[in-house]
Parts: structure tokens; sequence; C-alpha cells
């Protein structure tokens, strides 16, 4: 048991209420009671999916280990000291940190998901059970031909990255504590979109906390300081955290203004439209009011400074979805670029159904001899029948003459012998079509269906690797070619001779492996061939 | 009862070939009166079944086709029926009806046969498929003139060869009656036709063959005197109407004979026996097929 080297012992850890002593060894976790000489609980690293830790605020330090079967067990560090209890939790965490990535199987999500996959479909359970488990043909061969009934195997996994909600400090709403304070409820994903939309803010964070002040302070002040409220109250005190953020934004957003718009399709300065190209920028111009004109008021000046900071915001929110696909701006543009900018333009100049269609180069069918069209088959014996001959000429006579003296003699149109002998042909089909009795399921009874129906899929399965090996021109296929033949030989000999006995046995004598057997021949037939084709070379 | 009113009409077309009745009769075979009698109790029968049947009968000649019933005048508008002599129906107690539907038969009959009969009309062929086209056009009428559901049936008699410079015609036929739901029945006297066969296996029709003349009447009133919809719940009927081997081959058009598998051409579809490097319809040029190749390229079974 102890041969494994053991790379961190914790003692005074409890389990279930129980205390006892954590090992973490070289490839396994392991807990042992006190007193006691065994491990109760131990797991592979392979096992264990992840670790989690209770909240620093938290009482009891304590330590989860979620396996990938999604059961957990949590583990208290006991020690009386609590700073010391902390710093073993730290230890163990940090060694599990280090080995959990080691162990991980990068196979498991697609383990998981062919299992899954065979769990629901029967019939592909049964073929794999069938040729791989019996060792005909390799794991890895299987799921080769059914790779697309894998969805990991799909193509699209690329997911796309979500944004920022344009309203996020909008939906931060503070609720009253009752007293005389506010409540603000943040989020991982409120804190990551004012990270991303605000990055000085990001920055006073990764400088503050933890070391200078807690998270809950810093986000209260965050949610105090002017710079959150600076366009409802005007003045500002000096010792804001934030107060430096406003300048840095100022500087961005002129910064922003200097790189100008890099796609020339919506850069509006290019129209030279007189008086409005004064107000370029939208409220974020840099340059000072004309001398002419008067200095704005103040309530100017707010707006202004609003607009500017919806402008900010907007052009933070979009760059956190464009800075993923953002490369290199080259000023020179390349002859790919140019490509790309004229196929823009013309997509969005062109309406295709305001195009006329065009059907200039149709060329005509130019038909000889159309009325072969409307003639049906010649009979034969239409051919040498002359039209003019005496017998022609009498029958019409003789037609001619019946339907003049035509008299209705309806009474003896039918005598009942003959309508006996019509009735009995008429009917004749009837007993003659009742031979469907070599239907498969008069012949085999509902398992020898199944079994019959389970060979098919299996041995049709075997031949299509086999068929897909030829050409067998890579010294891989030939080696495959021979592999599958000899499993072909297998199969037939363990499968499908067993069930010809059994059927043998249960007295079933129409050969419903007929075409079973012409198959695995044909294999044979291609294969022998192939083989002297091969020696002779 | 059926909330909606469904009434039946049957189009008879019998086929009065001159030619074909001739030879039969000199060869002493077949009587072409004796046929008619059947006929005359077939419709009979018909008629009989329900007082709302309707009916036609059109006599198919080598050159024209013709209403024997109902009476139409030279303008196509069906006559008044005329209120019959009372001799004429009562001196044998038949029921009016029927005796109107023969009388004027066997009138119109007559009428047809002995003007029919000149030099043009010597023709080995009858215009079944023109008879069919006036059956379906009759059909239309009937149905726009007829309030309720009417279910309509054509049932071709038919005795000399089939002709095959009808075959456009016919086949065009074929689908009308397929798209306006019309069952085409086929009762064969002479040689088996495959366009009707055809005819009667797409429309869901019955094709019948009969022996001789003796048991006409009988294959008549067995097989063709219910509706097609009946026909299923019969044990006798769903089994001689079951799908059957029907010729659909085309002919080459070199040739006009039936092929198995022939060359079609990719552009006008002509269909040849033999590969010829220039279509003869097209005048579109092919490669010759590499011999190696030759049975599997350009190869399609006709449809």
């Amino acid at each position: 048991m102890s041969a494994e080297q053991i790379q961190l012992l914790i003692n005074q850890v409890r389990f279930k209420k129980r205390d006892g002593s954590l090992f973490l060894m070289s490839e396994r976790l392991a807990w042992c009671p006190e007193g006691k000489d065994h491990f109760d609980v131990t797991h592979l690293y392979s096992d264990i999916k992840c670790q989690k830790v209770s909240p620093e605020t938290k009482a009891k330090i304590q330590l989860q280990i979620i396996l990938l079967n999604e059961s957990s067990f949590v583990f208290h560090f006991a020690n009386t000291n609590v700073a010391e209890g902390k710093s073993d939790r730290e230890k163990v965490k940090n060694l599990l940190a280090q080995m959990l990535p080691q162990f991980r199987r990068t196979i498991d999500k697609e383990l998981e998901e062919k299992n899954k996959l065979l769990q629901k479909d029967s019939e592909l359970f049964n073929t794999y059970k069938d040729l791989v488990v019996s060792g005909v043909i390799t794991h890895e061969e299987f799921w080769k031909s059914h790779a697309s009934k894998l969805s990991s195997s799909k193509q699209n996994t690329l997911t796309q990255k979500v944004g920022v909600s344009a309203g996020f400090i909008a939906d931060v709403r503070p609720q009253s504590d009752g007293l005389n304070g506010l409540r603000y409820n943040l989020t991982a994903d409120t804190i990551h979109s004012i990270f991303s939309t605000y990055p000085t803010v990001k920055q006073k964070y990764l400088e503050n906390v933890p070391d200078k002040l807690t998270e809950k302070d810093f986000w209260t002040m965050f949610f105090q300081s002017h710079y959150y409220h600076r366009d409802r109250s005007a003045q500002s005190s000096s010792k804001d955290l934030f107060a430096d953020c406003m300048k840095k934004d100022e500087q961005d957003i002129l910064s922003m203004i200097n790189l100008g718009v890099k796609d020339k399709f919506n850069d509006i300065t290019y129209l030279d439209d007189g008086e409005s190209a004064q107000d370029e920028g939208y409220g974020n111009t840099s340059s000072q009011p004309p001398p002419g004109k008067v200095k704005p008021s103040a309530s100017q000046l707010a707006n202004k400074n609003i607009i500017q900071r919806f402008n900010h915001q907007n052009a933070m929110i979009l760059s956190t979805s464009v800075r993923r696909a953002k490369q290199d701006n080259g000023a020179e543009e390349t002859d790919a670029e140019v490509i790309v900018k004229k196929a823009r333009l013309k997509d969005s100049t062109t309406y295709d159904d305001l195009e006329s269609t065009s059907t200039n180069n149709e060329s005509t069918l130019n038909l000889q001899k159309h009325e072969r069209y409307k003639h049906g088959p010649t009979l034969v014996c239409q051919a040498h029948q002359e039209l003019n001959s005496d017998s022609v000429r009498e029958g019409m006579r003789i037609i001619t003459a019946q339907c003049r003296n035509y008299k209705p003699h309806v009474s003896k149109v039918l005598n009942p012998s003959s309508a006996a002998t019509a009735l009995k042909e008429l009917s004749s089909g009837m007993s003659s079509s009742h031979s469907d009795d070599n239907a498969i399921q008069h012949i085999l009874s509902q398992p020898q269906q199944d079994e019959l129906k389970q060979l098919y899929a299996s041995l049709s399965e075997l031949l299509r690797h086999y068929w897909a090996c030829f050409p067998a021109n890579t010294p891989f296929l030939q080696d495959k070619v021979k592999r599958m033949c000899r499993s072909i030989e297998t199969f037939q000999q363990t499968r499908l001779r067993v069930f010809q006995e059994q059927l043998r046995r249960s007295m079933v004598h129409v050969n419903v492996t007929e075409h079973l057997e012409e198959m695995v021949n044909a294999a044979f037939a291609k294969f022998n061939s192939w083989q002297s084709k091969k020696s002779r070379r | 009862m059926a909330e909606e009113l469904e009434r039946q009409l049957l189009v008879v077309i019998f086929d009065v070939n001159p030619v074909w009745w001739g030879i039969k009769s000199l060869q002493g075979q077949a009587q072409i009166t004796k046929y008619l009698d059947c006929l005359r109790v077939f419709v009979n029968s018909y008629l009989l079944l329900h007082f709302d049947n309707h009916l036609a009968i059109i006599a198919s000649h080598s050159t024209k086709s013709v209403f024997l019933y109902p009476p139409m005048k030279e303008t196509g508008v069906i006559e008044p029926e005329e209120t019959a002599p009372t001799d004429k129906v009562g001196n044998d107690r038949r029921y009016g009806h029927f005796a109107r539907v023969d009388n004027t038969v066997t009138d119109k009959f007559k009428e047809l046969m002995r003007e029919g009969c000149e030099e043009s009309d010597i023709r080995r062929d009858s215009v079944i498929a023109g008879s069919m086209a006036t059956a379906l056009c009759c059909i239309h009428r009937m149905q726009n003139e007829l309030p309720g559901k009417l279910n309509s049936r054509i049932l071709v008699i038919k005795a000399a060869d089939d002709a095959a410079s009808q075959y456009m015609s016919f086949m065009n036929i074929i689908f009308a009656a397929q798209k306006e739901r019309v069952v085409i029945d086929a009762c064969i006297l002479g040689h088996n036709s495959g366009l009707l066969q055809q005819a009667c296996d797409m429309t869901n029709g019955l094709y019948l063959q009969i022996p001789n003349q003796d048991v006409f009447l009988q294959y008549l009133l067995t097989a063709f005197l219910t509706e097609a919809e009946l026909r299923k719940h019969s044990i006798v009927l769903s089994q001689s109407t079951r799908p059957r081997e029907v010729d659909y081959r085309a002919a080459c058009f070199c040739h006009r004979s039936l092929v198995d598998i022939g060359f079609v051409c990719s552009v006008c579809l002509s269909i040849f026996c033999q590969f010829s490097p220039i279509c003869s319809t097209c005048e579109t040029a092919f490669k010759p097929p590499p011999m190696a190749a030759k049975t599997r390229k350009k190869r399609k079974t006709p449809a």
C-alpha cells in the first residue's frame, strides 16, 4: 500500500464527521480514518473532474472533490488553528491543481459520447459487440466508419463569443436594504462586462484588490464613486479612487478619434457637407469651438458630456466583440483587401432582383423529325397484312349486311355453361395467387429473424470495411485486406456456421443464409484474385 | 347515407372497326351484332343498379367517333328525350328508360354502319384515342352540369389493333384521365394492347382479355359492372386487379421496336437501340463511348 510515494499528508481532516488523514500520492488521493490502517476513500486523479474550496468567509474550511461520475466528496480541514487549517487546505489545493491536469484524459469526452451513442442505438451496439468486442475489427476502425454519428466530429464546434449587453449597467439594479443604504448584486457576468467596457476600472481592480482592498470594498467604492455617478453629481472629491479614470477615458476617446474610421464604407467624414462637417466627432471632438461662436452654456456642456460618455460606452461595448477578430491593420492595402473591398462595394450597391435576367446564349433545339416522338411501337403482325385483299372487302360487305338487318336478340346473349366457364376463369386468379408463403415470417421464429438481421448487419459492416480497402495500393491497405479477409473467415466459422447449425436443428429447410454465403464467397473470390495478381507482379 | 350526392358515369367505347369485324365474321369467330346485344344487356344492368346512374356510349369507327347514346345533334347538343310513342315502349313491357337507350343505340348504330363503310374507312385501326378524348370531354361536361360528386369511368371495348400513330394522343389522354381521376377499364377482344395496359395500370382500371364471344357478357357483368371503388371489396376482382407486369418499355426511334436497354440522346431524349455518333433527331454530335465502358456509358433504362 505504501509502495506509492506519498506526496502530501495532512492530518486532522474530517470526512463524514470522522477524523482522519488525507493522503495525496503520486497517482491517487486517499483518506484514512484515524487509528485505522486502511483507506476508506481512495480515488485516482484521473477520475477526478474538479475540486472546489469553500469561500474564505465560511467558518468551516472545506475542500470538495467532484468525480467524473458527478459524485462528490467533502473534506473538512479541522485543524484547531484556523490559519493552519487554511494553509493545509491551500497546500492540498495547489498540489491537486498540479496533479489533475496531468491525469486528465483528453479522450474522456469522446469516450463518454461514444458510450452514450451505443446505449441509445441498440443496433449499433450489437454490431459493435459483434465486431469490436470479438476482436474482428479494431475499435478505431469501427468508429472511423461511424464517425458521422458522433456529434463531436462535426465541424461546427466554434462557439460564438457572447458580447456585452448594451444595457448591462442599467440591469444592475440597486436594492434598498431598508436602512439608509443600497445593495448592488454583482454577478460574474456583470463584473466581466464592467471590466471589458471600462478597462480603467479593471486596471484599478488589479492594482488594489486583494492587497489593499477587499473585493467588496472595491465595488462599494466603485458604486459610490464620482466616476459612476458623474452625470448626477457635479462635484468630485479628491480622494476618489477612480478620479483619474475619467482622464484616462478622455485620452482613450481622443486616441480613438485620432485613429479615425478604419472602414471606408462607414467613414462619413469623407462626405464634405459644409456646415455639418463641423459637428464631426459627435460630441467627442477635440477641437475648440470656432472663435466666432459663443461659449457653450453649462447645460450644453452637460449634454455634451453625456453624449461623450454614451459614445465611449458604445465604442467599448462594440470593441469587446471586435477585439478577437482584430488583426494588424497594415497601412498598405494588399490585393486581397482590394478584392474584398470591391466585392463589398458591389454587394451593397447592386440588387439581384433589379438586374435584368440575361438569357442571351441559349441554343435552340433543332429537331429534324419531331413526328418520331408521336409514334408508338409498331406491332410486327401489322406490317405484312394487306388491306385491299378480297377477304377484307368480303368482310366489309358482310358487316354492312349484318348491321342493316340488325334486330336485337337479347334473350340469347348468354348460355349458362359459358357463364360458368367465365366465372371460373375470372376467379382462378384467386387460388393461384395464394402462394406467398415463402415470406420470412412463416419460416423463422422471431428470435431467429432477429439473429438473421444481426448477422446481416455485422457481415455488411465487415464487408464494407473489406471492400473499402480496394484498390489496395498502400502497404497499410494491403495489410488491412488480409486482416479483413481473416476476419470474414472467422465470422463465417464462428457466427454463420453456428446459425446455420441452429436452423438445421430447428427444422428450417429453406436456405435463408444463401445470400450471406454469396456475399462471403464474393469477398473470398476477390481476395484470391487479388492475391494471385499480386504474386504475379 | 352519404351526405354528399355521388353519381356514377360510365362511358363505354365500342370499337366498330369494320375491317376487323368483317374478317372475324368471315372466319366465323365473332359477330358484331351479338356483341352489341351483350353490350345492351350490360348497359341495362348498369342502369338498373341505380336510378341516377349516367351512361354514354361512343362508337369508335376507323376514322370517326360517334355518340350512340345519349343522342347528339350535329351541333353537339344533347337531343331532348322524345316522349316515346307508347307502342314502342309498352309492347314488350320494358322499362321506358331501357327502351329509350336500346332504341337510340340501335338506330344510331345502324345509321353509322350504313353510311360508314366507304373506301376511305378501310383501315385496320380505330380512332380509340379520339374516342377516349371525346369521352373525357363528355365526362368533363357532365361534371360541370351535374351537382355533387361524379365518379366517372371509361370502359374501352377494343377489337382492332393498336395504332402507332395514336401513341402521343393516347399518352396525353392517359395522363389527363389520371389527373381527373377517371378510371379507364379495358376489355380486349383482339390482340393485347400495350397502350391500354398502361392506361389501366395508371388509372387503377381493370384490363381483361376476353377469350371468346360466348363469355363476353359474363365478363362484362362480373368484372366491369361494379365501380372501381367497390372492386377493392371483391376478392375475385381485387385479385385480378393486383399489380401485374405491365410493359412500360419504350420504342426506339429508328426501328419502332420496343427496347429493354437503349441509348437516349441527352439533348432531345430520343431513344435509339444502337449508338450513333450523331443524333438523327437533333443532330447533336456525341463522342463514341470508350470500348471498355461501352456498356456502362449513356445507358439508360427507358421510362
